[in-house]
This record gives structure tokens, C-alpha cells and sequence, in this order.
């Protein structure tokens, strides 16, 4: 028995140790990103910390300033129509990987989630060399499309884990009653993948939200998104907006982690649901 | 129960179907007719082919060879969703986002029929499964029997002109398993339907079907009628699979024109009926349970053995013996009980059974029917013939 105790619960004064290692460690990764925070809302002229004063002002330079806004848009609209893309693609991949059996299928599953895997960098260098022939640096269509590659496993991984919780035979049945492939898929199997596909297309989007890697190489001068503005911006001059910017950034993904989280409780409750 | 719709079931034709997994054969040259109107159940132990020949039949497994044919047209290059049969599944497969209302609806809207008849026909369908008043229910608040009789509401909604189910009790309670052997049995013969039925209960197989086809390692061993199939079983599978049954391995000593004595690999002499298979070759028996009777003194049958019981079963409306006879063999016998008790464990019994109650095999080998190990050779003893 005493044995077993050693083992099931460390006591305690373990437990104390770990939690508050733990808090360090959430510290030490947090604190940085939150120092932005205040900083953004600093009535002083300087990048400063603490801020003495309280203002909007760097928010209103951000938003009467036509270059932030339209990266800002860049980054919107690309985010936007990748997600989108890496959705339609990442979907329909999961569903042929999950539902047929061919020669290689491991090594497709390899090739498709390699963009999580391979370092950004050499994406975005052979991306670039890829697009400087293909004449697409620089437009938003490249973009679009780099971006979609970018999210495109995450797309494929989600939807892949919901698709396995689904049985075949609903399908099966679905072709019984008289649903033609499409419809049997549009009425049966993407209702219950639905949350599967949200979180994929959350995860994408945050991924070419954050991206500034590929950005750098193949967006164009004037054309650039929020976060490759930010890095030029960093370079040339120094002050607040970018702290305004980054606090922004972050917001966007904190709320869209957030609105995955719900999702992923809302999907456990129904399958739940449905297995019981 | 609202008017039942004027289309009757259509006959179906398997005409040489052949299914090849890689190098093995999952269903072997299947040729079998089913009536207009009929219940035929495909019944066999797991990888027997009998599912692979439903998902063949709904179109979800493409044979290798051979064709399918309902109402005399071959469907066997149509798509599952063009093919217009009926399945409830293994475990329903209702759709768990759907009302059950809109499970109903579904092939009615795929068929995009008006609302007002998708209404009128989903209350026909509901109203036949005795679920008229929770069409606003999902599938996940409704019991197993509710589950199976929406899934049965489903597949019967659009007129199917076949009906395909696979276990379909297979995952209800005993209980309810007979009341809706009763309902299914019931609807099959309102509504004249042709159903063909994968299982592998055979208390399932025997109370539904018109007749049974008993599969074996891709091949159909005897089809009949549940009655001939368990009084006349073809072949040692069949006695064995339907059914329990003695079966033990014998030697033909003589004959004559109506029987012939024949002597069991440890020694027991018994007398059969019937032609026995020609030549001196080795044969296989089967002896039903409860063919065996516990005899009084001086009561006499056709074979006569001396048992000592080494184990009793109480079933409630039977009992189970495992008897051991002198030469070594164990028999399983199957009497009625009998308030006050019957014989017990370790009681000396005499047992008899006739000449025809000993089903007789060309073949050598005994098949373990009842799963038993075959029994240690126990001293020289010897039966009487």
C-alpha cells in the first residue's frame, strides 16, 4: 500500500514544488507579451516601461495611418481567403485519407502535414523560388496560397481526429436512403465533422495571422501584412504604435483560442451525446 | 396504422457472386433466388461471407464476379444511392444530429419530394413502428428498442423493393429482442416485404425467416426452410452450427438395406437409420441433445448406453446433462425439467436414442460442434450396440 502511495500522489509538499514551477514557468513565457499592454496605452512619446500616463493615442496613430491599416487589411483578407482554401483542401484530404485505403497513403499523410513540420524558413525560401519564376511575389494570391499550405495540416489533423469518431455507416446509410456522395456529405458527414473543420480553420487562420517568415520573402513592398509591417516598422523607427499593434495581435488570438476552446467542449458534450 | 402502401416486395437473384480479398475468398460462386414477399436470412459464423454478400447486394462492395438482380434487372453496376433497398444497420446508424423526424424525412428528401407528403409518409412510417409521438426526439434520447424501430421506420419510409437488415437485434436486451421478432415479423407480412437478413443468432434466424441459408467459408451449406435445416441438416457444419449437437467419428462395421451399425473412434457400437454413405470409409455422426432420452429399467431404445453425469445445466424450462459413457465419449443431453428435479451430478444413468435420431456423414473427422475438446480416451469400455 505504502509503495502504491509513493506512487499515485507525490504528497503535498511535491505538489506545492510543482505548481510552483510551473507558475514560473507561465511567468517567465507570459510577462514578456503582457508588457506590451501597458505600454501601448502610454501617453509618453517613447517606447517606455512603466508608461506615466494614460492614452489612446497610439491606437489613433495605428488607425489614421494608411500604411498600418492597409497591412492590417493585407493581413485580413489573406488570413481570411487561407483559411478558407486550406479548409476546402484540408477537408477533403482528411476525408480521402480517412476513408480509402491506397499504396503510400502513409507517406501522403508525411507530405501534406509537412509544412507544420519542415522549418518556416525553408518554406519560405523555396517559396520564393518557386514564386519569383511563377511571377506571383508580391501579390496576395501568392500569399493566399502560402498561407493556405501553412494551415492546411492543421485543417487536415482536426478534421482527420473528428472524422475517426464518425462511423462509416452513416455514410453507408446515407447512400441507402438515396444521398448522392455529395449530398450524403453535405447532410450527414460534414454536420457531425463541423466542429472538427471550425477549430482547423481557427488553428489556419492563426497561422497565417502570426506568419511573418513567409511575409518577408514573398509579399510585396507595398503589399506587406500586419506583422511584416511590424518587423520594418522595428527596424526604422521606434515608438508606441507597435506596441499598439502587438496588443491587438494578441488580442485577436487570444479571442480566437478562446472561441476554440468552446468549440472543442461543445464537440466533446455532443459526442458525448451521441455515445450515450 | 395508416394505408399501407400498394408495392409489395420484389424478387431478388444472386446469381454467382464472387467476392476475392487479395488471395482469399470472402464469398465463393453464391447463387441463391428470393421470392417476392420472402424473409431469407444468411446465417453463419463471422467470416462465413454472409456480410460481405449484404454490403455486395446494397452496392457498398463490388463483386469480383457475378450479378445481382432485383425485380429480374441486374443492379450490380448501379451506386449504392440509386439502388432503392432499404438497410437497417448494425447498431441503426440513425444520424445523431438529426431529429428522429428528419431521420425519417431523409430519403424522402432525397428523393426531393414535397414537404406536405414527406409529412403525411413520415407519420405513415412512424405511426407502422409505434413511434407517432416523438418525432421531435433525438436519437440519443430514445432506448435501443426505439433506436432499432426509427432505423426500421427509415429504411421503410420510401418503399424500398428490398429490405436488407444486418444483426438487426443483435444489440437489444433479450426481452425486447422477442417483441420486436414479433413486430419485424408482423410488418414483413403487412407489408409484403422481401427482407434478407444477416446474422449470426440462430434463435434470431429460426423465429423471422421463411427460409435459411447457412454460410460457410464464402459458400451457402444448405438452404431450407428453418425446420428442414434442423431436422435435416445436410452437412456435420450445419447440424453443428444450428442448433447443438453430439458429434463424434465412426467407422461403418455392416449394413443392410434400412441401417447399419457403425463403431465410434473409442468404441461405441450404435445402430443408424437410413443409408448409411456407401463403402467402408469412415462416417460422422451428429446426435441431437434432445433426441437422448433417460431411460427407466427396462425400457429399451434402438442404442442403449450406460452414463455417468458429470455435469448439470439448469436452463429453467430444460436442463443440460454432460455425460460420460463407459467407452469414453461424452455426450451432451437435453431433457425437459421436471419439478422435484431429475437426475443429478454423479448419479449412474442408463441412456437410449433411435436409430433415427443419429445423423449420418460421408467424411472422416470429427468436428467439434458444441465446442468441446474432443475426449480423453478413457479404458477399454464398451457400448452396446
Amino acid at each position: 500500500m505504502s509503495l502504491d502511495r509513493t506512487w499515485d500522489s507525490p504528497g503535498r509538499s511535491a505538489s506545492v514544488v510543482l505548481f510552483g514551477l510551473a507558475a514560473l514557468v507561465v511567468v517567465f513565457l507570459i510577462v514578456p507579451v503582457l508588457v506590451v499592454i501597458p505600454i501601448s496605452f502610454s501617453s509618453s512619446q517613447y517606447l517606455e516601461f512603466p508608461p506615466r500616463g494614460f492614452s489612446l493615442q497610439w491606437y489613433e496613430r495605428f488607425l489614421d495611418s494608411v500604411e498600418w491599416t492597409s497591412a492590417l487589411w493585407t493581413s485580413v483578407q489573406a488570413g481570411v481567403l487561407a483559411t478558407l482554401l486550406a479548409c476546402v483542401l484540408g477537408t477533403a484530404a482528411a476525408l480521402a485519407l480517412a476513408r480509402s485505403r491506397f499504396p503510400g497513403k502513409a507517406l501522403v499523410v508525411g507530405f501534406l502535414v509537412s509544412p507544420m513540420i519542415v522549418p518556416v524558413i525553408v518554406l519560405a525560401i523555396a517559396l520564393y523560388g518557386v514564386y519569383a519564376k511563377l511571377k506571383l511575389v508580391g501579390s496576395l494570391a501568392g500569399l493566399v496560397i502560402a498561407h493556405a499550405a501553412l494551415g492546411l495540416p492543421y485543417v487536415i489533423v482536426t478534421v482527420s481526429a473528428t472524422l475517426q469518431r464518425v462511423d462509416e455507416r452513416l455514410e453507408h446509410a446515407a447512400a441507402s436512403l438515396g444521398a448522392t456522395p455529395w449530398r450524403a456529405f453535405r447532410h450527414v458527414t460534414f454536420p457531425l465533422i463541423r466542429p472538427g473543420v471550425a477549430a482547423g480553420a481557427l488553428l489556419a487562420f492563426i497561422a497565417s495571422w502570426d506568419d511573418v517568415v513567409i511575409a518577408l520573402f514573398i509579399s510585396g513592398t507595398r503589399s506587406g501584412t500586419l506583422p511584416k509591417r511590424m518587423w520594418e516598422g522595428l527596424r526604422s523607427e521606434i515608438d508606441p504604435t507597435i506596441a499598439a499593434v502587438s496588443t491587438l495581435l494578441v488580442a485577436v488570438s487570444l479571442a480566437l483560442l478562446l472561441v476554440l476552446e468552446l468549440l472543442r467542449r461543445r464537440s466533446a458534450r455532443l459526442t458525448g451525446a451521441v455515445a450515450g | 396504422m395508416a394505408a399501407a402502401s400498394g408495392r409489395r416486395g420484389a424478387p431478388v437473384r444472386l446469381d454467382g457472386l464472387r467476392k476475392d480479398f487479395g488471395s482469399s475468398v470472402a464469398v465463393d460462386n453464391l447463387s441463391l433466388e428470393v421470392g417476392a414477399g420472402e424473409f431469407l436470412t444468411l446465417l453463419g459464423p463471422s467470416g462465413s461471407g454472409k456480410s460481405t454478400t449484404l454490403l455486395m447486394i446494397a452496392g457498398f462492395v463490388a463483386p469480383t464476379r457475378g450479378e445481382v438482380f432485383v425485380s429480374g434487372k441486374p443492379i450490380t453496376r448501379k451506386a449504392p444511392h440509386e439502388r432503392d433497398i432499404g438497410i437497417v444497420f448494425q447498431h441503426y446508424a440513425l444520424f445523431p444530429h438529426l431529429k428522429v423526424f428528419d431521420n425519417v424525412a431523409f430519403p424522402l428528401k432525397m428523393r426531393q419530394q414535397p414537404a406536405a407528403r414527406i409529412a403525411e409518409r413520415v407519420a405513415w412510417a412512424l405511426d407502422l413502428v409505434r413511434l407517432g409521438d416523438l418525432g421531435s426526439r433525438y436519437p440519443h434520447q430514445l432506448s435501443g428498442g426505439q433506436q432499432q424501430r426509427v432505423a426500421l421506420a427509415r429504411a421503410l419510409v420510401f418503399e424500398p423493393s428490398l429490405l436488407l437488415m444486418d444483426e438487426p437485434l443483435g444489440a437489444l436486451d433479450r426481452r425486447l429482442r422477442e417483441t420486436m421478432q414479433g413486430e419485424l415479423k408482423r410488418l414483413q407480412r403487412a407489408l409484403d416485404l422481401t427482407v434478407i437478413c444477416v446474422t449470426h443468432d440462430q434463435e434470431e434466424a429460426l423465429t423471422l425467416s421463411d427460409r435459411i441459408a447457412v454460410m460457410n467459408h464464402g459458400r451457402v451449406e444448405q438452404l431450407g426452410t428453418p425446420e428442414e435445416l434442423y431436422e435435416r441438416p445436410q452437412t456435420p457444419f450445419v447440424a453443428e452450427f444450428l442448433g447443438e449437437s453430439n458429434a463424434l467419428a465412426a467407422r461403418v462395421l455392416r449394413r443392410d438395406e434400412s441401417r447399419a451399425v457403425v463403431r465410434t473412434t473409442q468404441g461405441l457400437d450404435m445402430v443408424v437409420a437410413g443409408a448409411a454413405p456407401a463403402g467402408e470409409g469412415e462416417v460422422r455422426l451428429a446426435i441431437r441433445p434432445e433426441r437422448i432420452e433417460f431411460l427407466q429399467e427396462g425400457e429399451a431404445r434402438d442404442n442403449v448406453a450406460d452414463a455417468k453425469i458429470d455435469e448439470v445445466v439448469y436452463l429453467g424450462d430444460a436442463v443440460r446433462y454432460l455425460l460420460r459413457i463407459p467407452s469414453g465419449e461424452t455426450l451432451i443431453v437435453k431433457a425437459r425439467s421436471v419439478a422435484g428435479g431429475g437426475p443429478r451430478m454423479g448419479d449412474a444413468v442408463r441412456v437410449g436414442w433411435s436409430a433415427d435420431a443419429v445423423l449420418v456423414y460421408a467424411g472422416a473427422g470429427a468436428a467439434s460442434a458444441n465446442g468441446l475438446p474432443p475426449p480423453p480416451k478413457a479404458g477399454e469400455g464398451r457400448g452396446r450396440g
